[in-house]
């Protein structure tokens, strides 16, 4: 059973900045590190498909997705593109962020009721890599003022990816193959030890598990779909098993 | 190299509306955050999010490997996914992410360099 999420203690309104920042910080540091060099490659191809350093930046920005940026740039620049594949970029990138639907639905479930500015600035940067430092963080010790912590994981994250990819523009640089690999190893490796902060809550364990045994099969089949159907197949038939279970009982 | 010159307009319709539009499905469950408050919703949409959690940490994980040994993605992808179940395993055991993260990376580094 999932632990309910308590009401904010009285001193997490009271928290400075400063605290939290130092919290999302040190939370953010493996992922800001990463997308320092991984954006470099989605500026590098960025520039290639003809965004300026400006266009490159904005999208980073906002979109902060590799895969959708780098699915966005093939579109742009595949041999038999065509005048309109423009569209068919920013089609591309909002069907394979559809995902961040139900990254954003799960934090903001954690996330004490605010305002819609105050909660935009919370979960409007988020990505796959800030969710999932912010997701294991809100469920296992949560940080005061939750949703400027956040604000902040998600801004740390973002930045570092527009600097990375402005960089890679402008640098159009090439890593050695080991250093490249090593760096793309960092997220899954990382990621699999926040997953492990869960490890009392079988369930989540579970649903991670079978994420990480069935999207990679079902991706040569449903591309970036299998990303966020499978994982939302799999809850529902773990929540229909459970509530059967009580039932039973 | 492609060979359309996309007009200037083109290519910031593609900046603005990739950015905007994953702005956008962001917002979707902030305004219909009422409607996702409740303790099942909630459950559920947790446990969707450690499924593609563990979808991602596989799939990069493959990815990785084969950057890794290009000559030899298979082997690449092995030695990836059990660098991520020794972090893992050692997350579990003895908390922490920090030291198993770079224990994990150690073992993917070294086994890079073995084969190359």
């Amino acid at each position: 059973m999932i632990t309910p999420t308590n009401p904010s203690p009285p001193e997490d309104t009271q928290a400075s900045l400063a605290t939290v920042f130092r919290i999302a910080f040190g939370d953010a540091l493996v992922v800001v590190l990463t997308f320092l060099v991984m954006f470099m490659g989605v500026g590098q191809i960025s520039a290639e498909a003809g965004l300026s350093a400006l266009q490159t930046a904005v999208m980073t920005s906002l979109t902060v997705a590799a895969p959708a940026q780098a699915a966005a740039m093939q579109i742009l620049t595949s041999d038999g593109a065509v005048a309109g594949a423009w569209v068919a970029a920013v089609v591309a990138v909002v069907i394979i962020n559809l995902r961040f639907i139900v990254m954003v639905a799960s934090v903001l479930g954690r996330l004490p009721e605010t305002n819609f500015l105050r909660g935009l600035g919370g979960v409007g940067l988020i990505s796959a890599s800030s969710f999932a430092v912010i997701l294991p963080r809100l469920m296992d010790k949560r940080p005061p003022r939750p949703v400027l912590y956040c604000g902040i994981v998600g801004l740390l994250c973002s930045s570092s990816a527009i600097i990375g990819a402005v960089a890679g523009h402008q640098l159009a640089a090439s890593v050695p193959v080991i250093v490249g690999a090593t760096l793309g190893a960092m997220i899954p490796i990382y990621f699999a030890t926040l997953i492990a902060r869960q490890k009392k809550m079988r369930a989540l364990m579970v649903n991670a598990l079978f994420g990480a045994v069935l999207v990679p099969l079902a991706v040569p089949t449903m591309g970036s779909f299998a990303l966020l159907v499978l994982p939302l197949i799999v809850a529902a038939i773990s929540m229909l098993i459970d509530q059967r279970k009580k039932s039973d009982a | 190299m492609h060979e359309v010159a996309f007009a200037q307009w083109q290519l910031w319709a593609v900046a603005a509306g990739a950015g905007f539009g994953t702005l956008l499905l962001r917002i979707i469950p902030l305004v219909a955050r009422e409607k996702i408050g409740g303790e099942q919703i909630r459950e559920f949409f947790d446990r969707a999010g450690y499924g593609i959690l563990g979808g991602i940490v596989a799939t990069s994980a493959l990815r990785a490997g084969h950057n890794l040994l290009k000559s030899e993605p298979a082997t690449g992808a092995v030695v990836a996914i059990v660098c991520v179940i020794v972090a893992f395993v050692l997350s579990v055991w003895k908390g922490g992410t920090i030291l198993p993260t770079i224990i994990g990376l150690a073992g993917f580094v070294a086994a890079g360099l073995l084969y190359q």
